[in-house]
């Protein structure tokens, strides 16, 4: 009996004093965890003091890093780290930051953190990569030099489309831009609907978007031409066809981002020091190739010649003898199918939306107005110019502003050179 | 001379007078239409404050554009909050109207002319729009109309101190809070070096900057903060600049350009298997469908608004039985029954005079958690305090909430974001 009445009453007490351990509000605190590297940092002594240099309270850092130190009440406290009881080769990676002033809010608890990294006390933190930042920035320029390559061949493939057309019909065709929609769309539709391989949608696609440059042109701009529509009107309706296009788009396939049902977030690749994509590699691989094959054929071919010489001049072609209705719809399908083709890369390596032609349409025309109207190797050249400064200019321009500094390239060598890089002047009299 | 057929001119005008009429009569009425409200154009001086009679509440919400994917649960909570009223008698003795309407995003202009819309149907209450940036666009018009302007979504820090009339109100609270918790977050997860990519508008710059001043303020470091253009062709050049900073954790501020964007950050070595990245309530969505298993897994992300109840969900899923985001629909539908019961309140559903009754009406008074029992308690003349799905619902004078919940997730290999844990807090202080 005697032995139970002890017991209740050291049970009590136990009690009494649990209760009367410090009541603090409920939930706030000040607390953090001490890592070097990933590992736990222990041992190590933090305090904390009020706004007013009033001690609170201490705590010293658990076998996983943790500590915590409860405040009274919402406010602003000083929490110091004490360098001194930080293990041997472990140092604070700021040494003015032992001291941090922290606000803790009403009600939550507020996280803190001390960086710590490897070192000696007295010679301050030895970073593993001093000098990385040099580094890092010539990987940067690397990367951006790559990237912009890999946007200039893209904008160069539909630049080519609207300088041919431009060469030969004289329209500036603003309805290019969704042309390369429409292809990636088309591919889409093969890709998920259908459920055709992306490597077999694509070229099929790329078949349908010749046939609907074709058909705009047989159905559309020819009979325009022949009725004999001004080019400033035409240039109108094309921006009509534009949005049509573009609306039409969002219509049938919505707003939202949508990705290929193949490639999508590949995995990067280090190449020296450029990450890529192998999707992103191919794509380029591809976009090159056609490049190539359309500048071989536009040099070597009779049909090319003949494009070149309607380009020149249409009145003195139809004159020798070429079909200039018949070129004008060759090239037509030609353009829409490498426009096409790039819609359907640049769906692989970013995303389609309803907007992506027309996001990189005014760098198309920067492209095509800098390399010299109407030349298809101008476009070329312009393009890659255009894409590699976009990229490029992020060193030093906000990242945000990146198609102004485009733009500002492009007036500076129009003001130098007005008929364009590879342009030739315009023949007066 | 290009001469049109009379014929063909009686067709052009038949065609024009159809397109304009279709996009008058875009709006479509889901409740009994006004009764025979004149139809006075309610877009010059403020409404006189008698009101005609029936509370008409317009929604301007994204059906299309970047946050089209937040439109159909906050469509469901403001369809679900207006059955509820007119089932319960409606407001002032009359069925409450809703009018849908689409508010795009900021590349469009739609917002504002469904705000047009809007302002000719006599509506009293806008409940809109999602995105901060499409808001700051339409607010002027809205108030100045005497209209009351209530966002379920708005979270841009700016629109507390915004010259509103007294006007502006909204459900979600304003991103001090959620910055403050973002940051919170990344300095637990003890990431010293911090990047923030962010949308460059009034909702992505202000919650960078709160997120920022919430790292720094609790020890770690922001290396770098990039605001990215939303209609930039690609987002290479942004991330480039990311890497060469080499931070630990990333948290992108962003929109659907997320679907763009994770794979360059995967691409340049910068994917969530190697840095912690952070989503925000502008791209914590359901991405199963856009990504391949296991891309975003371990990513982590804030979203203002505590846990809908699971009947709450079932309430929804019959209004829109499609429904399998919840994001913003407790907000949407506190919106609607505030705006509902400060009408009951002010006995008059005049823009001005709900406007003038909604802070009562959220707090100071007797309890209550739905709108028949809270206009029980208005119609024995107390005076009530209405808490919501969404929170407390305490407005502050400036027409913010003054208290929130943020609820943190995270991925799993699914895509597919779930709940880690809610944290509340005040806005102020």
């Amino acid at each position: 009996m005697r032995r139970a009445v002890i017991a209740f009453t050291a049970f009590l007490g136990a009690l009494f004093i649990l209760l009367a351990s410090p009541a603090w509000a409920e939930g706030e605190s000040l607390r953090g965890t001490l890592q070097n590297q990933g590992q736990p940092v222990n041992g190590v002594k933090i305090s904390v003091t009020s706004g007013d240099g009033q001690p609170v309270g201490e705590a010293t850092s658990d076998a996983e890093g943790k500590w915590e130190v409860p405040v009274p009440a919402a406010g602003s406290y000083k929490v110091t780290l004490d360098q001194a009881t930080l293990p041997a080769g472990t140092v604070l990676k700021f040494k003015d930051r032992a001291t941090l002033t922290v606000q803790v809010f009403e009600g939550n608890y507020r996280n803190v953190l001390f960086a710590l990294a490897s070192g000696d006390a007295a010679g301050g933190a030895t970073e593993p990569d001093s000098g990385g930042s040099r580094s890092a920035f010539w990987t940067r320029v690397a990367q951006l030099a790559f990237e912009g390559l890999s946007l200039g061949l893209i904008i160069a493939l539909g630049a080519l489309g609207i300088s041919l057309i431009f060469g030969t019909t004289g329209l500036t065709n603003f309805a290019h831009g969704e042309l390369l929609t429409v292809g990636a769309f088309i591919a889409f539709v093969l890709n998920t609907t259908v459920g055709l391989h992306l490597l077999i949608a694509t070229p099929l696609a790329v078949i349908i978007a010749a046939g609907f440059g074709y058909g705009q042109e047989r159905f559309f701009w020819g009979p325009l031409r022949n009725r004999k529509t001004g080019l400033v009107s035409m240039m109108i309706i094309s921006i009509g066809v534009a949005m049509f296009l573009r609306y039409l788009l969002l219509f049938l396939f919505g707003g939202e981002n949508v990705p290929y049902e193949q490639y999508v977030a590949q995995d990067g690749i280090e190449l020296g020091p450029i990450f890529t994509t192998p999707k992103s590699l191919i794509a380029m691989g591809i976009e090159i190739a056609v490049l190539i094959a359309v500048g071989l054929a536009l040099t070597f071919t009779r049909l090319g010649k003949a494009t070149r010489a309607v380009s020149d001049n249409p009145a003195l072609a139809a004159s020798s003898g070429i079909n200039v209705d018949r070129i004008v719809r060759i090239v037509w399908a030609m353009g829409a199918a490498v426009a096409g083709l790039a819609g359907i890369m640049l769906g692989t390596t970013q995303i389609l939306n309803f907007q992506m032609g027309q996001q990189i349409l005014l760098l198309m025309f920067a492209g095509v107005t800098l390399g010299g109207l109407g030349t298809a190797f101008g476009a070329l050249v312009g393009s890659l110019v255009v894409g590699m400064f976009v990229q490029i200019s992020t060193i030093w321009i906000a990242p945000e502003l990146k198609t102004v500094g485009a733009l500002a390239v492009l007036i500076l060598v129009l003001l130098v050179r007005p008929q364009g890089i590879l342009g030739r002047r315009e023949r007066i009299g | 001379m290009i001469r049109i057929a009379p014929f063909g001119r009686v067709l052009a005008v038949a065609a024009a007078a159809s397109l304009a009429l279709t996009a008058c009569g875009g709006g479509e009425e889901t409740a009994t239409p006004a009764s025979s409200a004149p139809a006075a154009p309610a877009s010059s001086a403020p409404a006189a404050a008698a009101g005609d009679g029936v509370l008409t509440i317009g929604a301007l919400l994204p059906q299309t554009g970047d946050l089209a994917f937040l439109g159909p649960p906050e469509f469901a909570g403001v369809k679900l909050a207006v059955k509820e009223i007119n089932e319960a008698g409606g407001v002032l003795g009359k069925p409450v109207v809703e009018i849908d309407t689409d508010s795009g995003d900021t590349k469009t202009d739609i917002a504002s002319q469904s705000v047009d819309k809007l302002l000719q149907q006599n509506t009293d209450v806008v409940i809109g729009a999602a995105s901060s940036g499409v808001s700051k666009t339409v607010i002027d018009k809205i108030t100045n109309a005497g209209v009351v302007h209530f966002s379920p979504a708005n979270t841009s820090p700016e629109f507390t101190t915004y010259a509103d009339k007294g006007l502006y109100f909204r459900t979600a609270p304003s991103d001090v809070l959620q910055g403050r918790v973002l940051g919170d977050l990344i300095v637990q997860d003890g990431s010293d070096t911090v990047a923030i990519l962010n949308r460059q508008d009034s909702y992505g710059n202000g919650l960078a900057d709160e997120v920022e001043k919430s790292v720094s303020g609790g020890g770690g470091e922001v290396v770098v903060k990039t605001a990215y253009d939303p209609a930039a062709a690609d987002f290479s050049a942004d991330v480039a600049k990311l890497k060469e900073a080499n931070p630990k954790a990333i948290a992108l501020i962003a929109f659907n350009e997320t679907t763009k964007i994770i794979p360059e950050l995967k691409k340049q070595g910068l994917g969530p298997d190697k840095v912690k990245i952070y989503f925000v309530d502008g791209n914590l969505a359901d991405y199963s469908k856009d990504f391949p298993k296991g891309t975003l897994e371990g990513i982590k992300g804030t979203l203002p608004g505590a846990k809908s109840p699971d009947d709450f969900r079932q309430k929804l899923l019959g209004v829109d039985p499609a429904l399998t985001d919840w994001s913003y629909a407790p907000e949407s539908y506190d919106a609607t029954i505030l705006s509902a019961l400060a009408a009951e309140a002010a006995k008059s559903d005049a823009g001005t005079a709900v406007a003038s009754k909604l802070i009562d009406v959220s707090k100071g008074g007797e309890k209550c958690t739905d709108f028949a029992g809270c206009l029980a308690l208005l119609k024995e003349g107390k005076d009530i305090d209405y808490d919501g799905l969404s929170g407390p619902v305490e407005f502050s004078d400036a027409g913010d909430p003054s208290e929130a919940t943020i609820g943190i997730y995270q991925y799993d290999g699914e895509n597919k974001y779930s709940n880690i844990t809610y944290l509340s807090g005040k806005v102020a202080g």
